[in-house]
């Protein structure tokens, strides 16, 4: 076996992944090659410099700032709940729309529907104001042209 | 005490103490994880913190397929990556300046100690220099030295995590090592 294999081999040998067979093989090369020796001792000695590092930690108030960002969210975390707030939501806007349009139209369109569709409570209307008249000696027609003012 | 997936379960119906017991016992590793990364305190707790924040509004899409530390740090690991991109001009903010060619102190600390720095405890001096040289390598060998040989993961979470096959974990390290012992002059 050439030296580029055992290269692997090494690394493979620093994570204890290597087989007993593999193991062996390669330790018998380490003793006979002193190049791969050298490479195996600097590999190894990487390896252990940075397991030897300090683990860094977060501040004491790490996990406090996380939980007061999910509260000022203040979302709900439930698809199905979010989207029946959203529609109750909408629900009532357009209650609120209808009602407001509704009672626009109410009072400008009655106005409308007394000179067109009513007709007949304006003739009856007229035709009481006819007795009215009568009685008063004011003159039906009169009545019509005050009333179609 | 609760296991991860009956904390996420109570999490996920809403009880931001289950949440918060995972972050409690997650939180170290996440950062660690970053600081390796980035090598900066200010970037390691924006990561870390977005994290978590990201795992809380994704939790219904976690399945359970894989352990929860497998998921939580895959995402550490995107965060990480996303954090290069948003960084200007793809410079490393550190928390100190990188010098070329000071390593020698590291090579004479080995020295000194014949080769062997089993169970030695690093000077600031030296762990300065080590992580400078970790930030001097690609990305992914960056992130593969920080999983494997600061945060010991095995191969195959690392696969899992850095979503690469096995094979390619063992190739990675080892260029990633031999990279870094160049770099550092060992
Ligand atoms: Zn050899």
């Amino acid at each position: 076996m050439n030296c580029k294999k055992f290269k692997i081999n090494m690394n493979a040998n620093l994570d204890n992944s290597l087989c007993q067979h593999e193991k062996e093989l390669l330790e018998k090369h380490l003793n006979h090659c002193a190049i791969c020796a050298k490479e195996y001792a600097a590999l190894k000695n990487t390896k252990m410099l940075l397991s030897a590092l300090n683990k860094e930690q977060p501040k004491a108030d790490f996990e406090k700032k996380i939980i007061d960002k999910i509260k000022s969210k203040s979302f709900s975390q439930n698809p199905l709940e979010s989207f029946i707030a959203a529609a109750r939501t909408s629900l009532i806007a357009s209650v609120l729309i209808f009602g407001v349009i509704a009672t626009f139209n109410f009072f400008m369109l009655s106005t409308y529907e007394c000179s067109a569709d009513n007709v007949e409570a304006i003739n009856n209307y007229v035709l009481n104001e006819n007795d009215f008249a009568k009685h008063n000696k004011i003159s039906y027609a009169k009545i019509i042209e005050a009333l179609l003012k | 005490m609760l296991d991860d997936l009956q904390l996420i379960k109570f999490a996920k119906a809403g009880k931001l103490e289950a949440f918060e017991a995972l972050i409690i016992k997650y939180k170290n590793k996440v950062y660690s994880i970053a600081f390796s990364f980035t090598a900066n305190h200010s970037e390691s707790d924006d990561i870390a913190q977005n994290v978590f924040f990201k795992v809380y509004l994704n939790l219904n899409s976690f399945e359970e397929k894989s352990a929860f530390s497998t998921w939580l740090y895959r995402i550490t690991v995107n965060e990480c990556y996303n954090g290069l991109k948003k960084r200007k001009n793809n410079i490393l903010s550190l928390d100190f300046e990188i010098n070329d060619g000071e390593t020698s102190s590291v090579k004479s600390m080995i020295e000194d100690k014949n080769g062997n720095i089993e169970d030695s405890m690093l000077s600031q001096e030296i762990q300065l220099q080590v992580r400078k040289a970790v930030l001097k390598l690609p990305d992914k060998y960056r992130m593969i030295i920080t999983l494997r040989d600061i945060e010991e993961l095995s191969y195959e979470e690392i696969a899992q995590v850095m979503k690469i096959s096995n094979d390619k974990v063992k190739v990675w390290l080892f260029r990633a090592r031999s990279k870094l012992k160049n770099i550092l002059n060992i």
